[in-house]
């Protein structure tokens, strides 16, 4: 028998999981928009900025929390300069083959970086959004409620940030033909560099919120990754509001189907929804048929 | 000039992620260690200088440098390295010094077939230290052991158990079959449980143990659900209320990994923590308590673990153990460094009992082997096996581990 705690504790973890797997999508569709190249890299970036934020920032220079978020932004700002102006534009033109290996090796050399920077164990980070809260008779960590609000903040910001904005305009009319956006006078790549920038800014609020949720280590967002990946197929391709209702949707199925089948099988419910979008429809749910 | 600017921060990217590596805070250990060890990567290592006039004895460790498991990988390679450094300063074996020569094997069954060929062919090794794991022991044991040198890991789980079967697979951990069962007996026996929640992870180690407890659990009739997580998960409520709502009264808990603190961030946010529990090694772990969320120690209190040797074991031994540990890479050890600690001054005894390092004599002296003291415990040569014994141990509320049990396999 299915209790009601059990119920809510899966809906809500679920919603909160789910925006996390929405940001996921953003932010590698900010860059698949405007460079038209898919990030390999990005569940090594958001576990990258994770170490800048907790291990650098929190343990090493020992700083109170809102200015190592701050200082965990500017670094993450400047890799993402780096790795646009040393990966994304450069081989925008190149063979996908190329941009694909470009970006996995990229992932591989932070990967090992983390490795010998800050060693291989893991790395403990006090819980910066400690306590339960009691809903429905469900026992809910405070962190989900804390993840949930600024999850769901962050997508609406986002939003607006790219629909009311110059710049989320600019990026919008670079992602539709870059062409006519050159033509017309804007400058492709520096908006190139914003939207990688703009995505690892959010790779990098994504760690934050996934640490006091799982264990700061340099596996935290493999899976994560393959979801928010898997979120923007659901919810349709390059599509900004696809990501987020597909996270959504995503976070609250596979946390119920594991209410009646074995949770060891959460992660295929995830990979099944997603191949099963991609055979019935493939332009996903907020998506439009290509003609 | 876009290129050119391009190029060179491309350039700039590496050097500084290069640079970075380089600043290394000692965390790894053993690379910058005094003593003769040397390492190499998957391609394989340089001749060691001195080996040509037959003078070191060169033995492979393979670790999970990097993967997944590179934690593990650099305990068993600090511990090793320490162990030799010791040995060797001490006047090496036999008046000859040991050598050892790391060799990544990942963290991947995968990886650790890369390197089990050249391993294997190398033809300069007298003996090969791991994999440490399960999984890729399974998946290289039968390579490694057509070398005919001797082969050391620490896989243990049933399946390893039933498949390698060669006599150069040597086991330097309790196999897991002796350690789940004697956990499932001693809930039984000494907990007195009714209705026990066996919460395992879903590998090789996790299903292992859970199958062997499900069967001990069913010929005493003791009643059990089941639930499993796997390794990468990130949160594990949803099996937490599961156990719950199916009202079982003690938990069985059996993971290693990252996963492990997730499981028990888990279970204390569902109150389960005041079950009587029967842990897996992990708690002992000092890596995996510092990933723990505050106040563990007193919300996991009285929970017991079985392990072969903990920091809080009272022995001269292994208090000098951790002091040195502790003194070369700024870490506390675990039972897995002890594991491999103890491991090398066991093959500097066999290499002596052999007088050579002819593989077969080696094989043979490791195979006599009887009442060999070290830190994991006893080593009595059987059945492929090393060890048979482990300690259940009761979380006190500081974070410290009382003896309570000592069980010998059969």
């Amino acid at each position: 028998m299915i209790s009601t705690a059990t119920l809510v504790q899966a809906i809500v973890s679920g919603i909160a999981m789910g925006l996390i797997y929405s940001l996921v999508g953003i932010e590698y569709t900010l860059i698949w928009n405007t460079t038209g190249m898919l990030n390999f890299a990005h569940g090594k970036v958001i576990t990258f900025c994770g170490y800048l934020f907790g291990a650098l920032c929190l343990k090493q220079m020992g700083l109170p929390l809102v200015w190592s978020l701050i200082l965990a932004l500017v670094l993450a700002a400047i890799l993402a300069l780096l790795m646009s102006s040393s990966i994304f534009i450069p081989l925008r033109t190149k063979d996908n083959l190329c941009c694909i290996l470009a970006t996995v090796m990229a992932g591989k050399i932070l990967y090992e970086a983390m490795r010998l920077i800050w060693g291989a164990f893991n790395v403990g980070i006090d819980n910066y959004f400690p306590g339960t809260i009691n809903i429905f008779g469900a026992t809910l960590p405070a962190t989900y409620i804390y993840v949930l609000a600024i999850a769901f903040v962050m997508v609406v910001a986002l939003q607006i940030f790219l629909n009311k904005t110059k710049i989320g305009k600019g990026m919008k009319c670079v992602s539709q033909n870059k062409n006519a956006a050159s033509l017309m006078g804007i400058n492709v790549t520096r908006y190139m560099r914003i939207a990688t920038i703009l995505s690892f800014v959010v790779c990098c609020f994504l760690s934050i919120l996934l640490i006091p949720l799982i264990t700061l280590s340099k596996e935290m967002a493999e899976m994560i990754a393959l979801k928010g990946f898997a979120a923007g197929i659901v919810g349709g391709f390059g599509l900004i509001p696809g990501c987020t209702v597909g996270g959504v949707i995503l976070g609250v199925v596979e946390n119920l189907a594991c209410i009646v089948i074995p949770s060891g099988y959460k992660d295929v419910v995830a990979f099944v929804l997603l191949i099963g979008f991609l055979l019935i429809k493939p332009s996903g749910i907020l998506g439009k048929k290509a003609k | 000039m876009k290129k050119i600017i391009a190029l060179v921060l491309a350039a700039l990217l590496i050097i500084g992620l290069l640079a970075a590596c380089g600043g290394n805070g000692g965390q790894q250990g053993g690379g910058g260690q005094e003593g003769g060890g040397q390492e190499s990567g998957q391609d394989g290592g340089e001749t060691t200088p001195g080996e040509a006039a037959g003078e070191d004895i060169k033995f492979a460790v393979i670790a999970a440098i990097t993967g997944n498991s590179a934690s593990d990988g650099a305990s068993m390679k600090n511990a090793v390295q320490m162990a030799v450094d010791e040995i060797n300063a001490a006047g090496g074996v036999n008046g000859r010094m040991l050598v050892p020569d790391f060799i990544d094997g990942g963290s991947t069954a995968d990886s650790a077939l890369n390197v089990a060929q050249k391993v294997a062919s190398d033809g300069s090794y007298t003996a090969i230290f791991g994999p440490h794991f399960s999984s890729q022991i399974l998946a290289i044991g039968d390579t490694l052991s057509e070398a005919e040198i001797p082969v050391i890991t620490g896989g243990t789980v049933k399946k390893v158990l039933e498949t390698v079967t060669s006599d150069w697979v040597i086991r330097n951990r309790c196999p897991d079959t002796v350690v789940a069962l004697a956990s499932a007996k001693f809930m039984v026996e000494e907990m007195g449980v009714k209705k026990v929640g066996i919460f395992c992870a879903n590998d090789d180690f996790g299903q292992g143990a859970a199958d062997i407890v499900k069967e001990y659990f069913d010929s005493v009739g003791v009643e059990y659900v089941s639930e499993t997580f796997n390794v990468d998960d990130n949160d594990v409520t949803s099996q937490c209320l599961k156990l719950k709502d199916a009202g079982v009264d003690s938990l069985f808990v059996w993971s290693l990994g990252t996963v492990f603190a997730t499981v028990v961030r888990n279970i204390i946010e569902q109150g389960l923590n005041t079950l009587p529990i029967m842990a897996s090694s992990a708690l002992t772990f000092p890596d995996i308590q510092a990933t723990l969320p505050t106040g563990w120690e007193e919300a996991t209190k009285g929970w017991y673990v079985n392990t072969h040797w903990t920091t809080d074991l009272d022995d001269e031994a292994s208090k000098t153990f951790v002091a040195r540990y502790n003194e070369l890479y700024g870490l506390e050890p675990n039972m897995l460094a002890a594991a491999w600690y103890s491991t090398t001054y066991w093959l500097k005894d066999c290499v002596e009992r052999a007088g050579s390092t002819d593989p077969a004599a080696l094989l043979k002296a490791m195979q006599e082997t009887q009442g060999f003291e070290t830190l994991s415990g006893t080593f009595n040569y059987a059945d492929r096996d090393l060890i048979r014994q482990i300690l259940i141990l009761e979380q006190d509320g500081t974070g410290s581990f009382i003896f309570v049990q000592k069980v010998i396999g059969e």
